[in-house]
Order: C-alpha cells, then structure tokens, then sequence
C-alpha cells in the first residue's frame, strides 16, 4: 500500500499511467469498429507497416522526436492502408492475402531499414527499436499532449459520424444507396485507426498493437448487445487495462509495460467468453443444459 | 496529425457525390431501337394500344421510373448482363423473372450503382430531374448483412430515415415515428426493441421491407423478398406490395417463382442475361418467352453477340 502510494506521487508513474489509460481508452473506441467491421487484422497490418516509415524518417532528418518518428509511421501506414484497399479493390486478392502481402513486406522492408540505421556509426540510432515492441516508459510530457489531441479528434469525429458509422458496418451496400460513399466511409475508417495504431505504437509496439485493437472490443461484445453501449464499455476496458498493467510493472520488478497492459486486457477478453450472460460460454451450456432437461421431462 | 486532418477534409468534409446515378433526361419517346431483342414487340403494342386511348387521359400514359440503356456487366470475361434495354413503367408491381445466373440480382445492384458496369445509362425518374435518390428504395437479401450486430429491429429500420438525413445530422423524433409506423405495418412492432440477432428469417426480411418503406421513396427494388419466408409471411408481404402499388409507387422485385408470379405481380421482365421480354404480365408470360427464357443460356449469349 505504501509502495503503491508513492508511486502515484511519482511523476514519471502519472505520465506513464495516463498516457497507457489515454492509449486504452482510444484503442477501445476505435477497436469496436475494427472488430464489428471483421477487419481487426487490418490494424495488425497498419501497426507492422508503420516501422519503415519510423525509420526512414530517421534516417532522412536524423530527428527521433516522436512527432517526426510518428509522421513518418502515419505516411506508411496509411499507404499500406489504401494499398490493402485498393487490391481488394482492383484485383481479385481478398482481404486476408492482401493484407498478408503488405503487412510482410512493410514490416520486412521495415526491418531492412532498421538494421541499415543500426550499423551507422554513431549512437544516434539508439532507441529506435522502441516501436517494436514499445517502450512506454520513455514517454513524454509532450506525447500525453499528442495523445490527448488525437484522443479527441477521434471521440469527436465517433460522435459526428456515428449514424453513418454504424449504418456503413452494418449494411454497406445499402449505405452506398442512400449516397453514403463506401469511399468516404472507408477513408474515414481506416485514417481513424491509422490515427488510434500510431498513437499507441510507442507504449505496446508494432507487434502488440492489434492486441490493443482487439481485446478490449471482442470483451465488450460479449457484455452487450447495444453498439453504443459496447462502444463505452470496449474504451473503458482498454483504460483499466492501462491503468493496471503500468501498476504491475511498476510495482514488480522488469516486466515491460506494454506486454503487462496487453496481457491484462487479454484477461478482460477471456472472463467475459467464460461468465458474460447470453453469450458467455458457460451460461450457454447452463441454457442449453436446462433445454434438454425440459425437453426430457416432457418427453 | 497535420496530415490526417488533410486527408478528412478533403474527403470526408466535401459535399457528397453519392450514387453515380443519372437522374432526369427526356421524356420517354416511345422510339425503341431496333437493337432490343423479341420483347420489343410486346412494349410496343402495348404502347400503341394506349397512345390510341392516351389522347383524353394523361394518366394512361405510362410515364417510366426507370429506363435502363445498352447495359452490360461483366465479372472477370463472362457476361452477366448482355445489352440490356428495359423501361419499367411507374405505378407496377414488376417481377424480375429467370433462371439462376440470369444476372437478376446483378440487374438490381448494377441499377442502383453497387456494380461496376461496362457500359450502358441507368435514369431514374427521367421525367422528374427534381427528385432526389432517396426516392429509390434498395431491399437487399437478408444474407447479405451480418445479423449479429448489435443494434435493435428499431434502430435498422431507422437507418431507411439516414438518406434523408445526410451526413451528420440525426434522426429526430419525426423519423422514430415513421421508423415506428412501417414496424407496424409490416406486423413487427412487438420486436421493434429486440436484438436483430434474435429474429428469424422471414422477421429479418420484414425488418428489411420496414426499413425500405421508411424511405417512403417512390421505386423500391427487391431483391428476392420472399427468399425463406414462410406461406404466410409471403402473403403479407404480397398485401404490402399492393399497399405500395395502390399509392401510385413501383416494386421492381427479383422472383423466382413461375407459379407465384401471375399472381402477384402485373408486370414481368423476363431476364437471361439479355432481355427476353418485358411488359405487362397478360401479354408477357406466355409459354413461349418462358421457354426461352429458361433454355440453355450459351446460344443467347452468342446471339447477344452477333448483333
């Protein structure tokens, strides 16, 4: 208890916390799309993509800023994005081998880059590998600004569009009679994960991202059969996760922050298939149990 | 950030462009190119017949919703829609009538802009440049859509209200009502708060025909509405269409059914990839068209050809 209270004291414990709650809340939001969407890979794709933008940012400016190292994880990203999109689009490749195809060979050409960067002379490299598999105590005061920014434009653009959003997942051929464009919708879908994968790249990683899209979203699912209700829940999750994985690493000795916060929402995922009511696995062998029981007697 | 920004502004902000549809032109002439194939003669006759009563009463007239040009789809090399020419007249209850892989579905979808074409002109409403595309109303096979998503019966027949709407703003309480309304209509208001996940197959057709009706748009394209409804649903649905019908509206609907088909519905295109004949039930759907409609579709494809 002692332990716990000067950690909340410490200052660089408030930074790090607050900026893996921030990163929880926003995968949350963005994940439940992903996830209703059935293109939670997508993000798998777009977090890998984004590391040779990371370093070839580096190597242009020499800049390891996390303004500049996440532009360059942008312009990859939403490339490889509107690459995986428009093989769907132009060519007769699904979507699982066109995201397979761009994610290896980003990630690939990524770790090219990264090794090319490492051989350089001088230390200035040092550090970049952070984006692999995150680095969540090198964050900044300046990074929870970036966060908190992209946090709200986010939750801003959700609340505009929400009508079209759920009506663009649900149906989407339909959404395009109605003169939605799947082109916008599509646009705006992928730029707001893009934006939800870049932010929380530097405290999970490129490799432990789509984690962070998918967990806390499939474990609101299984709670609630309203959209927006998931919505709120998939964010919560995502924060509490955060929030506990910072505490289990800070308070115990080297275990990464990332890793901790994506194992803790993988907990969420696995207690709500077991024990969450209608769609949980045991009150469906418990309904299905008293079914046959019925008929039984009946019979 | 900068960027992303960028990016939404310039794409998402901007007016919407929507369908590709080309809505006004001419009056419908009545000059049919020699280009159509057999059902020509059914139109025209049909036509005349009503150009010689036509002089006192405008109404007969039959003024078109939909007048589809020289249509041709195709996935990968093979043809699904051969040089299709199709006027549907307003105010009737069409079938859309073939054989698997006809291209039946692919009509509807290439109409409406779901499916790339090759060529062609699709206008809806060529005599009316003033109405707006929310006039056509899509109801697609209910297994298009994944039903385990979470939103109520209510909340999928409000979104009929979206195009209405446009971007960004909300339903208001007038749109709930209507929503609310067509659930009754088509017998479902019980379920108007239940889970979509929950509903059978023929409730989700319902749902689907409440959800078009919210549109209280003018043309309504179905795609198989009586795909796995039961005799009784079907029958209700039958009723519904006729509700439509008796409003001045038009059903375009995909059917399957030769038994069905006379009975239900007073107009028929008869679709194997190209055209075999299209107009009024009586006239249309003799033995002779059906047959040909049904036999092998190799030798119309060539025949499509040549031309």
């Amino acid at each position: 208890m002692k332990g716990l209270l000067s950690l909340l004291g410490d200052y660089t414990f408030r930074v790090v916390s607050l900026g893996a709650v921030l990163m929880g809340l926003i995968s949350g939001l963005i994940g439940s799309f992903s996830v209703l969407e059935r293109r939670s890979l997508l993000g798998d794709a777009v977090s890998h993509a984004a590391l040779p933008g990371v370093v070839l940012i580096f190597l242009l400016t020499g800049s390891k800023s996390t303004e500049a190292l996440m532009f360059g994880a942008t312009l990859s990203g939403l490339t490889a994005t509107f690459m995986i999109l428009g093989i769907i689009r132009f060519s007769r490749i699904k979507f699982d081998s066109a995201l397979a195809l761009i994610m290896s060979t980003f990630f690939g050409f990524g770790l090219v880059l990264l090794t090319y960067a490492q051989k350089q002379p001088n230390a200035a490299q040092a550090g970049l590998d952070r984006f692999i598999f995150g680095q969540a105590s090198a964050m900044l005061n300046s990074d929870l600004y970036i966060m908190l920014i992209a946090g709200s434009v986010l939750l801003a653009l959700t609340l505009m569009f929400w009508k079209e959003i759920k009506l663009f997942i649900f149906d989407r051929e339909y959404a395009h009679t109605l003169r939605f464009s799947p082109r916008k919708m599509d646009i705006l879908l992928s730029a707001m994960t893009v934006t939800a994968i870049i932010v929380g790249l530097q405290t999970v990683g490129v490799i432990l991202m789509s984690a962070m899209l998918v967990a806390p979203a499939a474990a609101a699912r299984q709670w609630t059969n309203r959209l927006s209700v998931m919505v709120v829940l998939s964010s919560f999750l995502g924060g509490i996760s955060g929030l506990i994985g910072t505490l289990i690493s800070s308070l115990t000795v080297k275990i990464p922050t990332g890793p901790a916060i994506v194992v803790v929402a993988s907990t969420f995922v696995i207690i709500s298939m077991l024990f969450a009511p209608g769609r949980g696995i045991i009150s469906r062998r418990w309904h299905r149990k008293k079914a046959v029981k019925t008929y039984q007697k009946e019979g | 950030m900068n960027c992303f920004l960028d990016i939404l502004g310039n794409y998402v902000f901007v007016n919407s462009r929507g369908l590709d549809l080309n809505i006004g032109g001419e009056l419908y002439s009545g000059s049919l190119d020699d280009t159509q194939s057999s059902s020509d003669s059914f139109i025209t006759t049909s036509l005349n017949n009503v150009d010689n009563i036509g002089e006192k009463n405008n109404e007969i007239k039959r003024k078109n919703v939909l007048e589809i040009e020289d249509l041709t789809v195709a996935y990968a090399e093979n043809p699904v829609l051969w040089d299709v020419d199709l006027n549907i007249p307003e105010g009737q209850l069409v079938a859309i009538l073939g054989p698997n892989g006809a291209g039946k579905t692919t009509l509807i979808k290439s109409a409406l802009g779901l499916v790339p074409r090759i060529s062609g002109r699709i206008r809806f409403f060529p005599s009316d440049r003033e109405k707006p595309a929310t006039d056509i109303a899509y109801v697609p096979q209910s297994e298009s859509v994944e039903w385990d998503f979470p939103a109520t019966v209510l909340d999928v027949v409000l979104m009929g209200r979206y195009g209405h709407l446009g971007w960004i703003r909300r339903p208001r309480s007038e749109d709930y009502e209507i929503a609310r309304d067509m659930l009754r209509k088509v017998g479902m208001m019980d379920y108007s708060s239940r889970q979509i996940r929950q509903l059978s197959g023929g409730q989700q057709q319902r749902v689907f025909l409440a959800r078009a009706l919210a549109q209280q748009a003018d043309l309504y394209l179905m795609d198989e509405p009586f795909k796995g409804v039961d005799a009784r649903t079907e029958l209700a649905i039958v009723d519904l269409l006729r509700n439509i019908q008796a409003q001045g509206k038009t059903v375009v609907a995909v059917h399957h059914d030769l038994q069905t088909v006379k009975e239900y519905f007073n107009w028929v295109v008869l679709l194997n990839i190209q055209v075999i004949a299209s107009g009024p039930m009586r006239d249309t759907f003799n033995e002779e068209n059906v047959r040909l409609t049904y036999r092998r579709t190799e030798p119309a494809k060539r025949g499509g050809k040549n031309r």
